[in-house]
């Protein structure tokens, strides 16, 4: 009776079948991992969306060594750490700094800062929420205008929107009321 | 069987109900009591079997004359659509169920453990996991973040709101006189949540909502524009698990 065809089931080969797993366990643990690290990308905020690119600047300036330009517009007073603060970028038009900070706690700050650091606004995340979507600071003042820059007792409420991604991008939306 | 062009359709359906056939008698004379007349059928049917196509490129045989460079290939050795699909049931019926069970087992546990490393890859850096607030609270009340999903009610803020922020969205939650400012819930564009301190100017924290719910939102700020910089103070507010908190910001 062997000579007639055997049932499937008798005649499946091992080895590929082995193969055949293997290959299965590799494409799917890459898969899995490829999804999963796509499911925990950073990604910037909403918020983001619309903003002009100011500075790409990175997602930790806290390597470097701190510069006398770093020290400029250190916030005074309040728990953010002096040494921690590096200089981001400077606001188009207007004689404020971005800066990153860490606060006592060691939590990530975006600061903006005028007045040599003695008014100054801050937001801070923990540092696993700035790794996954970075930080948004919204203020507004008043003062300078893109017509009038540096008059500092005008009429025009400035808002600024300003958000630095964990693509270590700052971005930035600002909007002068009476200038469009 | 089996030719090419438009008798492929035809020829499939009898190559499964011939395949169909054969496996029943096989199970029959595998089973526990043969029968004769199911031997002698089985056999029939796999003489019925077509002959073994021939191969894209056959090795040279023996004795044969060798084949030309570039050979033509004949109908029969053209893979139709129709001739791929029956091979493809007539392998994928070969394979045994406890195959495929074991298969769909290993795929799983290997995609679970390779999602496991991915996320492991991408672990977030280490670090404090909540927010700091004012070590000394000069303001504390409940602030409990429904309050955004409320209809909206006086008082309003007397700030000029950005386009960034929904002005409508603004419900008070405290009033810190000693900074000058009010503690306001907002939403920004986004959709996010976000903390607002209010003069005559603001200043926002904002998150999404997983965020905000998994750490609060902290604000930290010195006196507005119209302070005299030789006055400045430095404030911190924290808003989280339903409490807000404020107070001035120290080392």
């Amino acid at each position: 009776m062997t000579a007639i065809g055997a049932p499937a089931a008798t005649r499946f080969p091992r080895l590929p079948a082995v193969a055949a797993l293997v290959v299965i366990a590799l494409l799917a643990g890459v898969l899995g991992g490829v999804v999963a690290r796509a499911s925990v990308a950073p990604r910037p905020p909403a918020s983001a969306a619309g903003l002009k690119v100011l500075r790409t600047v990175g997602t930790d300036p806290f390597n470097r060594a701190q510069t006398a330009t770093d020290r400029t517009e250190i916030p005074r007073g309040g728990d953010l750490v002096a040494g921690s603060v590096r200089r981001l970028a400077d606001t188009p038009d207007v004689p404020s700094v971005l800066s990153a900070a860490k606060d006592a706690a060691g939590n990530v700050c975006l600061v903006d800062a005028v007045e040599l650091g003695r008014q100054f606004t801050a937001s801070c995340v923990t540092p696993a929420v700035f790794a996954r979507q970075g930080i948004a600071l919204q203020w507004s003042t008043s003062g300078w205008s893109a017509g009038q820059p540096f008059v500092d007792e005008g009429y025009l409420p400035r808002f600024f929107t300003v958000v630095w991604g964990p693509d270590g991008v700052v971005r930035l939306g600002d909007h002068v009321v009476g200038e469009g | 069987m089996g030719g090419a062009g438009g008798g492929g359709g035809t020829a499939a359906a009898a190559d499964v109900r011939l395949d169909l056939r054969i496996r029943d008698l096989q199970r029959r004379v595998y089973g526990p009591d043969p029968r004769d007349e199911d031997v002698a059928a089985l056999a029939a049917a796999l003489a019925d079997l077509p002959a073994p196509e021939p191969a894209a490129q056959p090795g040279p045989v023996p004795g044969a004359e060798p084949a030309p460079a570039a050979s033509v290939p004949t109908a029969a050795s053209v893979p139709t659509p129709a001739r791929i699909a029956t091979g493809f049931v007539r392998r994928a019926r070969t394979v045994p169920r406890r195959f495929v069970v074991l298969a769909a087992v290993v795929a799983v546990l290997a995609g679970a453990v390779g999602a496991g490393a991915g996320i492991a890859s991408a672990a977030p850096p280490t670090g404090p996991t909540q927010l700091r607030g004012p070590r000394v609270a000069a303001v504390q009340v409940r602030a409990d973040p429904a309050v955004l999903g409320t209809p909206p009610t006086a008082p309003r803020p007397t700030a000029l709101i950005g386009q960034g922020l929904v002005a409508s969205s603004f419900r008070r939650l405290a009033a810190y006189p000693a900074a000058g400012v009010t503690l306001w819930a907002a939403k920004d564009r986004a959709g996010d949540v976000c903390l607002v301190a209010t003069d005559t100017y603001y200043r926002t924290s904002c998150a999404d909502a997983a965020t905000f719910a998994a750490t609060g939102l902290a604000l930290r700020w010195s006196g507005g524009p119209g302070y005299l910089p030789a006055t400045t103070l430095a404030y911190a507010a924290l808003w989280r698990e339903g409490r807000l908190v404020a107070g001035p910001s120290a080392p």
